[in-house]
């Protein structure tokens, strides 16, 4: 006797229940490795069980924050609350994180015109295992002119 | 009777004989729970409902077998990934990963069928991946460089470099501080006095090659069909990458989970298979809790 429509998809569903997590992990590892190599994702992170394969990992990547002074550049520290973004900058380094972390540091010099973030990676030379600083990604955040402030009293 | 006398020996033993003898879904239901409870989250709002949930499902009869449990194991395991995106380890998704293959599984006439091959499939596409980075997309792992700044910089290795790489303590300290000077523009690199032992070159080298042969070894041995060639080797090459990475690699919750996928994979006549899993369950903790690395250091005086 040939099966019912509706228990035979019933059937069908139930042989394809097990492939659901292995097939959201390749979805996942695939994401990952596309934000690895898109978007500067650390290897280390995302899914992608791209750990202890590499050294571009939290502990071999930096951020460094500077104001843009009409004197020169200055660096910024990170102060512990806003770690978090300086991580998130660090571990996908994103023009919006980027950007999100340069605007809240920006208050700590007033007077710079703009605040530049800068992450970058150390990667060792094979042969003598010299360590080089390579760019990831930088992002310069403009401060907005502020609007000319009119004298008190004058009018339209 | 005292806990040595031979009776309570035998009945010991039969215990950890009857412990093969469980059913490998229900052995797997529970050490998956277990791990859940004990490989805590950071923040005490991920931690506190997942440990209360899965110990409830551990506690109470018939809970580990409800889907509305699981169900909600799954949403209390994916929301810190939401949350702490993108900082979550690989094992964290792995983590959200086995609760909706137990979902889908009790959601299947023959949920024991159904959680194993699951369980073998995520086994194979973790080290799948894995295998692809240090193979294929890692700049660094195929020509050593990974495993010598790792043995020489990361604190974990510092024992093995140590035992097995021909540094002393005072040398791998000396290193740290040279890597840190040199990054800090304090000191050109030829100067400052980093040490790379050729044992340890030669250890580095080692570790290259045995890691990539055992993951790739192990992706192949988990999607190959069952029965046939390299499939044979599964439980033999898990529980070899356990015992050799966990030792070192303290990384408990993604040891556990791998343990827990690999009795749920067991066919219920692979009784020592499972009882292995079981061991290698309990061996992961104790790598990481127990200072074997440090005795050995003091015991030789190579520190």
């Amino acid at each position: 006797m040939a099966m019912a429509p509706s228990r035979a998809g019933a059937g069908r569903r139930q042989q394809l229940l097990p492939w659901v997590a292995p097939a959201l992990l390749a979805a996942l590892a695939g994401l990952q490795i596309a934000l690895a190599f898109g978007a500067h994702l650390s290897p280390w992170k995302g899914g992608g069980f791209g750990m202890f394969s590499t050294l571009d990992h939290g502990g071999f990547r930096g951020v460094e924050v500077t104001a843009l002074l009409p004197e020169g550049e200055r660096r910024l520290t990170v102060p512990p609350e806003r770690v978090r973004e300086m991580r998130r900058a660090r571990t996908l380094p994103t023009r919006g994180a980027l950007l999100g972390l340069a605007r809240a540091l920006a208050p700590q010099r007033p007077e710079a015109r703009a605040v530049r973030v800068r992450v970058f990676r150390i990667a060792f030379e094979p042969g003598d295992l010299r360590p080089v600083r390579r760019p990831l990604a930088e992002v310069t955040w403009e401060r907005p002119a502020q609007a000319p402030t009119r004298p008190p009293g004058e009018g339209p | 009777m005292s806990p040595a006398s031979p009776g309570a020996r035998g009945r010991l033993a039969a215990a950890w004989r009857r412990a093969g003898d469980v059913d490998p879904l229900a052995l797997a239901l529970r050490l998956g729970l277990l791990t859940l409870v004990l490989d805590a989250s950071l923040h005490w709002f991920e931690r506190v409902p997942l440990a209360a949930v899965a110990a409830f499902g551990l506690l109470m009869p018939g809970a580990a077998r409800q889907r509305a449990l699981w169900a909600a194991v799954l949403a209390l395991t994916v929301a810190p990934l939401a949350w702490n995106w993108p900082f979550s380890d690989n094992h964290a998704y792995l983590k959200a990963l086995f609760p909706l293959a137990v979902l889908c599984a009790l959601s299947c006439p023959d949920p024991r069928a159904a959680l194993a091959t699951s369980a073998r499939l995520l086994v194979g596409g973790t080290f799948l991946f894995a295998t692809l980075w240090k193979l294929v997309l890692s700049p660094d792992f195929l020509d050593g460089t990974f495993f010598r700044v790792t043995l020489l910089t990361d604190g974990r290795f510092a024992n093995v470099a140590v035992l097995a790489g021909g540094l002393d303590a005072d040398q791998w300290y000396a290193n740290d501080d040279a890597l840190h000077d040199t990054l800090a523009g304090e000191v050109p690199w030829e100067e400052s006095g980093f040490v790379e032992p050729p044992e340890l070159a030669r250890l580095a080298c080692v570790a290259t090659v045995f890691t990539a042969l055992v993951e790739a070894g192990i992706a192949l041995a988990f999607l190959w069909p069952a029965g046939r060639g390299p499939s044979r080797a599964r439980n033999p090459l898990l529980l070899l990458f356990a015992l050799a990475t966990y030792p070192v690699a303290t990384v408990r919750g993604f040891g556990w989970l791998l343990m827990t996928l690999g009795v749920a994979q067991t066919a219920p006549r692979q009784r020592g298979a499972r009882l292995a899993y079981l061991a290698a369950w309990f061996a992961v903790e104790a790598f990481r809790s127990v200072p074997w690395d440090d005795a050995l250091v003091a015991a030789l005086g190579a520190g």
